[in-house]
């Protein structure tokens, strides 16, 4: 069997779990990457066979939902969209009276405006021509590590080393912390060494460029913060310091730098 | 998907009305009751709204993405209930029989799920254990392949041989009847 035929068949095999929503947040980046990357006779194939699997419901329990389950699915949205909207609220006002001010000294021609949108389309094409060039490889190459490698090490390769020596080393102790709120998009991994100090955070499926403050309370009360991290791909991660004194009792949460959001 | 993104009533109702009766059957075969059902299924509905704006038509058909996203959103509950021990997070091999029950069975689940439980039976044991664990348990595929040493590519071949299996099996049984 060939590369490709390789290739196309674990394309195929990652296109079924993913349906089933199996994949960890970085294996389904992958995959997608691999999509894309895909020639579109295969797209059109995986699309039209993550349909089928999902509009399959031969072997789903043979129940409908009650008529009032309706009114309250509208009522969850709407309760949903009214507290984001007065979370944010604030951020709009702040929005609002920079477009204000900005507005005020902004006296450029359209024409500016055009000329340099010219410009940026030119370098785009030319950087999608030289990433053309390369596509082939990578497709191969992203498949393969979708496919084949364990999470830990693909992890590995996107926030460094230092992350599996933590997660591997028997000292480690390990916290998971999940939004306060209940929201479950994206979780964080916090590992302290309890015999040399130390730690390493890594943050999971979240949202593209939130900052998230790792906070620590010690047993005698104090509270102290041991990393930030901004979230820029799928993962992201740093090791930190901490005293190896202060370990043992430590009580571990975060909060979103910008919102002030909580982590538990 | 763009006027779900802005709240439009209009647009939840209309993705209610079609997918509405779907979601809830997929959170009646993982959740063992009709309230942790209704409950996931408004969950859902509301994480659909928050996520509308990633829906890209060009990857997935709609009915794709709202099941994946259900699926996504059981799975994360099933695991957020199930306490599990930290050494699983360390990677070590832990022996788990592959006829474990499911934490979540009871007789209600298993009446309601007969079909696939019955179909289950007729996979080859290693495609039945790792959906019994992967998609009924909520471990995650590293965690499988630890508790039945055996490496993290074949874990995932099993698994998507043995899920298209399962619809093969269903779509023939369907039309049998």
């Amino acid at each position: 069997m060939t590369d490709t035929t390789n290739n196309y068949n674990q394309l195929l095999e990652l296109a079924v779990l993913d349906s089933h929503g199996l994949l960890e947040p970085i294996e389904a980046e992958l995959f997608t990457k691999s999509f894309h990357n895909a020639p579109a006779s295969i797209q059109d194939e995986i699309i039209n066979l993550q349909r089928e699997l999902a509009e399959d419901d031969s072997l789903l329990p043979l129940v409908t939902p009650a008529p009032a389950l309706k009114q309250k699915v509208l009522q969850a949205v709407t309760d949903a969209a009214d507290q984001e909207a007065r979370r944010l609220a604030p951020l709009a006002l702040i929005g609002a009276r920079a477009s204000v001010a900005q507005g005020a000294g902004n006296n450029t021609s359209p024409s500016y405006f055009w000329r340099i949108a010219a410009l940026v389309l030119f370098g785009i094409s030319v950087v999608l021509g030289i990433i053309a060039v390369d596509t082939q490889r990578r497709i191969d190459n992203i498949t393969q590590m979708a496919m084949n490698l364990d999470t830990a090490i693909t992890i590995t390769d996107v926030v460094g080393s230092k992350f599996k020596a933590f997660v591997d080393n028997p000292y480690c102790h390990v916290t998971r912390l999940e939004r306060e709120n209940g929201n479950p998009d994206g979780y964080l991994r916090i590992a302290t060494n309890e015999l040399f100090g130390g730690g390493y955070v890594i943050g999971i499926d979240l949202e593209q460029g939130e900052e998230i403050i790792i906070q620590g309370t010690t047993a005698s009360g104090d509270v102290i913060e041991l990393a930030r991290i901004t979230a820029d791909s799928a993962i992201s991660g740093r090791a930190f310091e901490i005293d190896k004194a202060l370990v043992p009792g430590l009580t571990l949460t975060a909060i979103n730098a910008t919102t002030g959001q909580r982590w538990v | 998907m763009r006027r779900v993104a802005l709240g439009e009533e209009d647009a939840i109702n209309e993705l209610y009305a079609r997918f509405g009766g779907l979601v809830f059957k997929i959170a009646i075969q993982f959740l063992s009751n009709n309230a942790e059902a209704e409950d996931a299924v408004q969950e859902v509905f509301v994480r659909l709204w928050k996520t509308a704006d990633r829906f890209d038509p060009r990857k997935a058909k709609l009915v794709t993405w709202v099941m994946l996203i259900a699926r996504r959103h059981l799975i994360d509950r099933i695991r957020r209930k199930t306490v599990r021990p930290k050494s699983y997070e360390l990677g070590e091999q832990h022996d788990i029989s592959a006829t474990d029950a499911p934490e979540t069975s009871n007789m209600l689940l298993e009446e309601r799920n007969a079909a696939l439980w019955k179909a289950l039976q007729t996979l080859p044991e290693m495609q039945r254990t790792v959906i019994e664990r992967a998609y009924f348990h909520g471990f995650t595929l590293r965690e499988v392949s630890l508790q039945i040493n055996a490496p993290l590519g074949t874990v995932k071949s099993a698994l998507s041989r043995g899920l298209l299996r399962l619809r093969e099996r269903g779509l023939k049984d369907s039309t049998a009847l």
